[in-house]
């Protein structure tokens, strides 16, 4: 096996435009980290330069400290990996108190992504980090069982959506993005219940509901029986998912699902993304997210685009 | 890459030249290397480290070809460029002393012993080897540990050479002594190797009072505690009602005290799994 060394600084830049609004935030290029594959920022900040991202997506928060699913949490499939972690966590007080003074010092734009089994939980955790500096915007993770209705994803029901981003908007100013589960028939109208409720914009996709088993012992191979499978497996659905969701809706949309290189990344801003994000890359690959980064400008300079923020949605769909 | 071959029985050795390794990486330590440059197998492989050469810039790993990942590493010649990541997670704490240690291997889980003896032996402090192996021919690690001064008792399942049964029995001999021979009396223990092999020694070492450290092995997405895949659950000293306390084994480990593990975890009750909730707000879901 032989590999090409890879950059350590960036390469020297093609005059190329990598910057991207979301709503009121403007990011200096187009690529963030998914939530649940970067920690808290900290833990990943030996290994690449945060400085350089164009925003931080953290690991879902909640109100409270949770431990976790039993093992195993994890199998690796083809080009893919199921997961069943059950968002463990110290919770939204220890990030506010330790996390988030440290994240601040990089200039790097944070996205705070909550989540929560009932809408309230979601609105106190809105309320909570009000005033709280540093927060550029909320994700919504609303791929979480909803309790008051048996257990489903909120976002698998477009009321339910609704009802955690109007609860959520009227209690915050702040950018709100719903990451939306992709476990539904028509994604399409769960994006548009979110951006009618009031979202500033739509991350798609979270984890596709996925299963193996071992065939000796007859076991399923995590502990749950039932996990998420993400990595490039799955990118072709989210890339077909998020072209569904441009379609449907007017607000910016932040793509992801199994990105590992710049090019992957273009095809979901080509499908009407505005912003990716890179998740399962950086299990394989630490510096993934800045390989993306670094790949991006060389691209578009390649294919003669000035800006990148002109290729959104710019798929050219046959007759 | 310096080598790649085969080391003895079904178990190979992969020489690395990483002089930044060689120079930090201790006993109990682990890498993590990439298998493929495309996206498949996705993750990374996670290795121990049995054998650093500082002077030489060199670590070893010891691997078994069992999967898609080991299969693509074992085609690797002299001269490939390997994407390796560490030193990753903590190592062997040996207690002060002069005393005996003794070190429970089997099968691959001999190699982080093999890289404790290598640290311990040049201080001249007795180390007792104890291998345990399914068949003879499958024993790994022996003639090393004997270059080193090693005093080595063998156990096989099939009885085809040293103790007929697990090592787990033959360790409980060697404390016990009897026979006309002195008792073992180690400072401490250290094993490794299949779970059920690791928690047998150490409910041995617990009934006799010795410290034993167990190096965990459980499937892993990143290595440096990000994904959270590799979590294990450990006794927490408050037993609260809070749920089970998990300990990473890529970063809090892979080097445990014995009695901090719950060797049976309770299994999954998930709801989301089941794809409905009691409505006791205890579901999981996935992360």
């Amino acid at each position: 096996m032989r590999e090409p060394a890879k950059p350590t600084h960036p390469p020297a830049m093609p005059a190329v435009d990598l910057s991207v609004e979301i709503g009121t935030l403007r990011l200096r290029n187009p690529v963030t980290t998914a939530s649940g594959t970067f920690g808290y920022g900290r833990e990943m900040a030996d290994l690449v330069d945060l400085s350089r991202l164009g925003a931080i997506t953290v690991k879902t928060l909640q109100l409270h400290p949770r431990p976790g699913n039993p093992p195993p949490r994890i199998c690796e499939t083809p080009a893919g990996m199921i997961n069943s972690i059950g968002l463990p966590g110290s919770g939204i007080e220890h990030f506010l108190k330790e996390d988030l003074p440290f994240l601040r010092g990089y200039g790097t734009p944070v996205i705070l992504s909550v989540a929560g089994s009932r809408v309230e939980e979601y609105v106190a955790l809105v309320e909570r980090v009000h005033g709280e500096e540093g927060i550029a915007a909320i994700e919504l993770n609303i791929s979480c069982p909803n309790v008051k209705q048996g257990g489903l994803a909120f976002s698998v029901d477009p009321h339910a959506t609704a009802q955690v981003v109007s609860a959520c908007r009227a209690a915050t100013a702040r950018p709100l993005i719903a990451k939306l589960t992709p476990n539904v028939t028509h994604i399409a109208t769960i994006a548009r219940a979110a951006a009618d409720a009031g979202a500033d914009a739509i991350a798609a996709i979270n984890t596709i509901q996925a299963m193996a088993i071992d065939v000796r012992s007859r076991r399923p191979r995590i502990a749950t029986n039932i996990g998420g499978l993400s990595g490039p497996a799955i990118r072709p659905i989210a890339v077909r998912m998020v072209w569904e969701i441009a379609q449907a809706v007017s607000i910016p949309i932040i793509g992801m699902g199994g990105i590992t290189s710049a090019a992957d990344a273009l095809e979901f801003i080509l499908a009407g993304a505005t912003a990716v994000a890179v998740g399962t890359a950086t299990f394989r690959s630490p510096g993934a997210v800045i390989e993306v980064i670094d790949g991006l400008g060389p691209l578009l300079a390649e294919l003669g685009v000035a800006r990148i923020r002109d290729l959104v949605g710019a798929v050219q769909l046959w007759e | 890459m310096v080598a790649n071959r085969r080391f003895s029985g079904r178990y190979r050795e992969l020489v690395l030249d990483a002089p930044e390794l060689a120079a930090s990486v201790r006993a109990g330590q682990f890498v993590s290397i990439l298998c493929s440059t495309v996206d498949d197998p996705l993750l990374r492989r996670p290795f121990s480290v049995y054998r650093v050469d500082p002077g030489a810039g060199t670590i070893g790993i010891l691997y078994e070809v069992l999967g898609r990942g080991t299969s693509l590493i074992a085609r690797w010649e002299r001269g490939d460029i390997a994407n390796v990541l560490g030193p990753l997670g903590n190592y062997f704490t040996v207690p002060k002393g002069e005393g005996p240690l003794a070190l429970v291997g089997g099968g691959v889980g001999v190699a982080p012993l093999l890289a404790l003896a290598h640290e311990v032996a040049p201080s001249g402090r007795p180390i007792h080897a104890i291998l345990g192996a399914r068949t003879a021919s499958m024993l790994l690690g022996v003639d090393e540990f004997e270059a080193l001064g090693v005093r080595v008792s063998i156990s096989t399942d099939d009885g085809s050479q040293g103790y007929h049964g697990f090592v787990s029995g033959l360790l409980a001999s060697l404390l016990q002594g009897g026979a006309g021979r002195e008792p073992l009396r180690p400072d401490a223990i250290f094993t490794c190797g299949p779970r059920p092999m690791m928690a047998a020694i150490a409910e041995i070492a617990r009934a006799h009072g010795i410290p034993c450290s167990v190096s965990m092995e459980v499937s892993m997405a990143c290595g440096f505690g990000v994904c959270m895949g590799c979590a294990w659950p450990v006794r927490s000293g408050s037993d609260s009602d809070a749920g089970p306390t998990y300990r990473l084994v890529c970063t809090d480990g892979p080097v445990f005290n014995a009695d901090e593990i719950i060797w049976e975890p309770r299994q999954a009750r998930c709801a989301c799994a089941g794809g409905k909730a009691e409505g006791t707000g205890e579901e999981h879901d996935h992360a």
